[in-house]
């Protein structure tokens, strides 16, 4: 399928990225998947998915600071981020409110997070 | 007397009416009276001093003047005296109440003397007959002296009253130095030159100095000039005489004797009872104890918040930490009973759901004992909105609608017209609701009724879980919302629960400024549920 849409998943829990995997996959998707988030922007910009997936707290890069090095690639500055995490604390919770992205809270809901990834997908673009 | 007897009648007459303007002049009231004590002669100030009239006091007896007012046993008898003795009757105090005038106090002086019939008749003109006119006449000079007395008596009293202060001062000092003797702020006063006057009783004890050192001593040199304290040089030379005053200057020294203290100055310049000096009463409060206590208090209140913010944070990666593992367990369970990658046997499926079921209530077992960590720590926040209070209530069945029907439970839903919006958390509203319904499932027996119920009272919205279920001891219901408190369930034993799910409801509902409770009319009876929260937010 030569329209098929790319997802990069950027997870370093080993399980977690092989159920998003394996659940976009057999969606349809185009899966690219990295337990590394250095890694990950490496390959945003190389591969210029259509979606990204993250856990908020990668060694070495948290969310935030992953936003701000895509936004500051023109290519990548516009390509949706979805971050999936465990964490439910109040605070953290009010800073991702801030910079607009969805979250999905581990652990996922396997029955809804294909078509929660697909509303961010088909979103209106900014 | 010669020159009298030479002179002529009319110049006789000129003498005795320059005398009687003498007299009239006089402010001293003043009489003249005959032997039988007949007024002959009155001046105006008698007239005007004793309030009587010329025409009632001429020729008129003196013991009959003004009503017998003039009446004065004591003054007429020494009248009398006077007459045959040639007596003269000097300063003479009499005190009288006349009927008119009031009490009054009157020195008199008096004098008797013959004149010639030639003047007496002069004299007693138009008052007596040439005939009647006696040659002994008596002059009687009144002093009205009631004023003088009274002032005398004023100042008497003024003396007295003065006298009776300076008692009430000795009393009032000696109160004053009780006080400063009892309190346990050592107190020392001083005097301009910054000597001591004196020292409260605690003062010695406090800083262990005896009062023959102490007294007449220059402040900085008591206790071997342990007192040279810069500081207190600078509050009693340059701030006390700017200020009159300062309160809770704190001053720290190193006593030889006593080590280091922390002292609270308070002083006050006051001005002395008597006297134009001031004296500066200093009171020391040795505050040392009280800051290391304080120190304590604040070390242990750092620690304390370390401990919690630890504590918070522990729990907020414990929480990162466990949902971790339980995203894979449940997630692949999750797709694999629900044959996404490929087909499963009846048996794979109902072990497969034991596994989801388990691994979602460690789940929620996870999430409640966040919550009531959060809610301890004062973490939990709400997030009011306005929502409807009914459609969350009529949605709540959803979750339990397919394991009711399982059950032939029937569910049944009450809701007033009235309730509509209300102002909370509506995840933590539907939090409570879902736990208390979630509840009433498990203990009711197939076949059994559960109910959701909600009015308006007030300014507030009552909401009524109930059930036909096996109902709650009376003893037992107090219990119910204390964290780890389970009752036993006879029905089931597959999901205890943790125990906290009724502890959360309570706190949350406390958070809302509502509240929640239970009745029931004991076991097997069924229970209903009931919480109150105010419609328009917390109140």
């Amino acid at each position: 399928m030569p329209g098929k849409k790319k997802i990069l998943i950027i997870e370093d829990d080993p399980s977690s990225k092989k159920l998003q995997t394996g659940l976009l996959q057999q969606a349809g998707y185009e899966i690219l998947a990295t337990d590394s988030a250095e890694a990950g922007m490496t390959l945003a910009k190389e591969q210029l998915p259509d979606l990204i997936t993250m856990d908020y707290q990668l060694p070495g890069m948290n969310g935030e600071l992953a936003l701000k090095i895509l936004s500051a690639d023109e290519r990548t500055k516009n390509i949706p981020v979805v971050f999936v995490t465990a964490s439910v604390m109040e605070e953290e919770k009010k800073r991702f409110a801030s910079y607009h992205c969805k979250v999905i809270t581990k652990p996922i809901n396997t029955r809804i997070f294909v078509r929660e990834i697909e509303e961010v997908l088909n979103a209106p673009r900014k | 007397m010669k020159d009298k007897k030479q002179r002529s009648e009319p110049e006789i007459e000129a003498l005795l009416n320059y005398t009687n303007r003498i007299i009239a002049t006089l402010r001293e009231p003043f009489l003249i009276l005959d032997k039988n004590l007949r007024i002959i002669s009155a001046n105006q100030a008698f007239y005007a001093t004793f309030e009587v009239k010329e025409e009632d006091t001429l020729g008129r007896l003196l013991p009959d003047l003004g009503d017998r007012q003039w009446n004065i046993p004591k003054l007429l008898q020494l009248l009398k005296e006077i007459l045959p003795e040639k007596k003269v009757m000097k300063d003479y105090e009499v005190g009288h109440k006349f009927e008119q005038i009031g009490q009054r106090a009157m020195i008199l002086n008096a004098c008797q003397l013959r004149v010639p019939k030639k003047i007496a008749v002069i004299i007693a003109a138009g008052v007596r007959k040439e005939e009647e006119v006696e040659e002994e006449l008596i002059l009687l000079a009144i002093e009205d002296i009631t004023a003088r007395r009274e002032i005398e008596n004023g100042l008497e009293k003024a003396r007295k009253e003065l006298a009776a202060t300076k008692i009430s001062e000795d009393a009032a000092r000696e109160y004053a130095e009780s006080i400063i003797d009892t309190v346990r702020e050592p107190l020392i006063a001083l005097d301009q030159d910054l000597r001591v006057v004196s020292a409260s009783r605690s003062f010695y004890d406090v800083f262990m100095v005896n009062p023959t050192e102490t007294v007449g001593q220059l402040i900085y040199d008591l206790g071997n000039k342990q007192w040279d304290i810069p500081k207190l040089r600078e509050l009693l030379e340059t701030i006390l005489p700017q200020r009159a005053t300062f309160d809770n200057y704190e001053v720290e020294h190193d006593f030889t004797t006593i080590g280091r203290r922390i002292m609270l100055l308070n002083a006050r310049q006051i001005q002395r009872v008597l006297g134009k000096d001031r004296i500066i009463l200093l009171a020391i409060e040795d505050i040392t104890k009280r800051r290391e206590i304080e120190n304590r208090l604040a070390m242990a209140k750092i620690a304390a918040e370390a401990a919690n913010q630890a504590k918070s944070e522990f729990l907020a990666n414990m929480s990162h930490e466990l949902r971790t593992p339980l995203n894979a367990i449940i997630g692949f369970s999750e797709v694999l009973y629900d044959q996404k990658f490929g087909p499963l046997n009846e048996t794979q499926r109902d072990y497969l759901n034991d596994v989801l079921e388990s691994s979602k209530h460690l789940l929620s077992l996870i999430n409640e004992i966040l919550d009531l960590a959060k809610i301890e720590s004062g973490k939990m926040e709400l997030v009011p909105s306005n929502f409807s209070l009914k459609e969350l209530l009529e949605h709540s069945f959803v979750f339990i609608k397919e394991k009711a029907f399982k059950h032939h439970i029937e569910l049944s839903l009450g809701i007033a017209e009235e309730v509509g919006y209300i102002r909370a958390d509506e995840r933590k509203v539907r939090q409570v609701v879902f736990n208390l319904i979630s509840n009433a499932l498990k203990f009711t027996p197939d076949g059994g009724k559960i109910g959701i119920n909600a009015r308006i009272v007030g300014f507030d919205v009552e909401v009524s879980v109930w059930d036909t279920g096996i109902g709650i001891a009376p003893e037992d219901q107090g219990k119910l919302f204390k964290e780890f408190i389970q009752l036993e369930n006879p029905l089931t034993k597959q999901y205890k629960g943790s125990g906290l799910g009724l502890s959360l409801a309570r706190k949350l509902m406390e958070l809302h400024g509502g509240k929640i409770w239970v009745e029931s009319e004991g076991k097997g009876k069924g229970s209903s549920f009931k919480f109150i929260l105010p419609i328009k937010g917390e109140k």
